[in-house]
């Protein structure tokens, strides 16, 4: 990308959708020349509306639209400026539904008819569900989706919290919550809770055999995991270790981003999470591309790492 | 509810009309200012309801975003006090045109109430009620808390990790930051400069001042906006009930601040003031929603 492109800026105008012009979105878009590109969805986490939090959402369509990606960002039935479903959907079928329309409408307005998800969190689960049901998704990045933790995971935390806390502490403390635990139950309330960032994820063999579909399909796909989630994710190749015996150890680039909070909340960590993003789309959609590139592959070390 | 997008002085604005429910018209219109930052991102769905609310009491009500923030054109370097007040301006302006009010309320949430009691001694026709929800005071105090804020939100995010973990950042200016946004250097010069005269100077007929406590006279405006004033009223809500990020993902929305929102508002559209000063000690008087 030049500088010239970078400085730039794209325009951006309101795209409202679906059912009775409900749903409510902002279109980004540099120049009207077909660059081959995919164009990008971006949505909700959680009920924060489609700027995303921190703005990041804002951001990331800017910089994703000068590099010549269409983006839409847009809220959720019910969510942000978006108006209620009345349909009877459950929360994800209406979120996927709500996407198909925004892809719909994005085609409609552009003409570009594959496109790529970005989310995080339930933002990140839900394009992924919308993959597994639409062919039109041909890339879907994931921010601290369904996480599985390995043996050495366990063993990677315990080693940091013995060195935070120091094993006689731990053990003294580990001590005295089963002995309170064996004397009144509700003391065992009192044991550290488990940090999932609130995700309830499907079995571990399911969403294994769900990215092999997407693979086999062709869809480029990108994991990262972030510092807040050290509980359950926290070294380089846990992914791969974790989906070995599955046959995805190497084929799903998963990249763990310890410097990175789940919101995003630094400034130069909202500007690396974006730089990450338009390199690994650069190399999954070069321009002109009608096919996503090769997967780029897991075990690629960051470079704080 | 109609999104749209109209022309600020430096960029494009995103703004949300909120037209009055027909039954119930009363040639009122209600301009909200968002708050900065992250506040603005955890009291979105509140202003939501609040303009819902007040639409289908009669009032058009319209949310915006300023320039450099949410939908809005440009970016977190672009905060401006200056800039945001005329934004209020040029906003207040469309809901007059959009909506055919005569009778206009500003409400501010944090900051957005001081650059509503700011920008109202800048108007041409100010508005007839000022609504200020918990208003910045005292700048420099608030600058401390948000770097506060911002510290021990990091401190939390990375659950205990030690921050030599994190990303360093080579410019200084940019380490002025908080939960998220930038602190331009403007813009802090800007907020170094508020206090109570800016709430002494605000040009409205009436204040209704919506706040955990009622603000000692010294830091909101001496005699202008003080209980003993013969314009302001003082209403007490629950101490930012909303603006937590727990409360953000609980859709949480205080049905006290509704409840005395919506009664600032029945005095503007019935003409009617409520005696100065504290006019309800606790939320429970004001009852709910």
């Amino acid at each position: 990308m030049s500088d010239g492109l970078a400085a730039a800026r794209p325009s951006e105008r309101l795209l409202t959708f679906g059912d009775g012009a409900r749903l409510v979105g902002t279109l980004s878009a540099f120049g009207d020349h077909d660059t081959g590109r995919p164009a990008m969805l971006l949505f909700n986490a959680g009920v924060i509306s489609r700027t995303g939090p921190h703005r990041l959402s804002v951001k990331l369509a800017r910089r994703f639209a000068a590099a010549g990606f269409v983006v839409l960002r847009f809220d959720l039935s019910g969510q942000g400026d978006s108006g209620p479903s009345t349909s009877t959907l459950g929360f994800e079928e209406q979120a996927i539904d709500d996407l198909k329309r925004a892809m719909d409408a994005v085609t409609a307005a552009t003409g570009v008819k594959r496109f790529l998800c970005f989310g995080i969190c339930s933002g990140a689960v839900l394009g992924y569900a919308a993959a597994l049901e639409d062919e039109r998704i041909a890339g879907c990045a994931m921010f601290d989706p369904y996480m599985y933790p390995t043996l050495r995971t366990h063993l990677v935390r315990l080693l940091a919290r013995v060195r935070r806390e120091g094993l006689g502490r731990i053990t003294t403390g580990w001590l005295r919550r089963r002995i309170a635990a064996a004397a009144d139950h509700d003391a065992a309330a009192s044991a550290p809770a488990r940090v999932d960032l609130g995700l309830h994820r499907p079995p571990q063999a399911m969403f294994a055999a769900g990215l092999a579909r997407l693979l086999d399909r062709g869809v480029a796909l990108l994991l990262l995991h972030s510092g807040s989630a050290l509980y359950t994710y926290n070294y380089d190749a846990q992914f791969d270790d974790g989906f070995r015996r599955f046959g995805l150890a190497g084929r799903v680039r998963a990249d763990f981003l310890p410097a990175i909070d789940h919101t995003v909340t630094e400034l130069a960590a909202q500007r690396f999470l974006i730089d990450h993003l338009l390199t690994w789309a650069d190399q999954a959609f070069p321009i002109g591309s009608e096919r996503p590139a090769e997967q780029a592959g897991a075990g690629r070390k960051a470079p704080y790492a | 509810m109609s999104p749209f997008r109209f022309p600020g002085m430096t960029g494009s604005l995103f703004g949300v009309f909120h037209a009055a429910a027909p039954a119930s018209a009363a040639g009122c219109g209600v301009l909200m200012c968002n708050p900065f930052g992250q506040e603005a991102v955890r009291s979105q769905r509140v202003f939501r309801v609040l303009a819902d609310r007040f639409a289908r009491s009669g009032c058009a009500t319209m949310r915006f975003d300023y320039y450099g923030t949410g939908d809005s054109d440009g970016d977190d370097d672009h905060a401006s006090l200056d800039t945001w007040c005329a934004d209020i301006l040029r906003a207040d302006a469309v809901l007059r045109e959009r909506s055919g009010a005569t009778r206009i309320c500003w409400l501010g949430l944090r900051l957005g109430g001081t650059l509503a009691a700011l920008a109202s001694a800048r108007a041409l026709a100010p508005p007839e009620r000022l609504i200020l929800w918990d208003p910045i005071v005292a700048g420099p105090a608030w600058l401390d808390a948000l770097a506060a804020e911002h510290a021990a939100a990091l401190a939390t995010a990375f659950g205990g990790a030690p921050a030599s973990v994190r990303l360093p950042d080579d410019d200084p200016e940019r380490a002025h930051q908080s939960l998220g946004f930038a602190l331009p250097k403007a813009f802090r010069a800007g907020v170094s400069t508020i206090d109570g005269t800016i709430f002494t100077n605000a040009r409205a007929d009436r204040i209704g001042w919506l706040s955990p406590a009622v603000p000692p006279a010294e830091q909101s405006g001496g005699r202008g906006v003080a209980p003993r004033s013969d314009r302001v009223s003082f209403r007490t809500v629950a101490q930012s009930s909303w603006n937590t990020d727990e409360a953000v993902n609980a859709a949480i929305v205080p049905a006290d601040v509704i409840a005395a929102a919506l009664a600032e508002l029945d005095e503007t559209m019935n003409g009617t003031t409520a005696p100065a000063g504290r006019v309800a000690a606790t939320s429970a008087e004001l009852g709910t929603s």
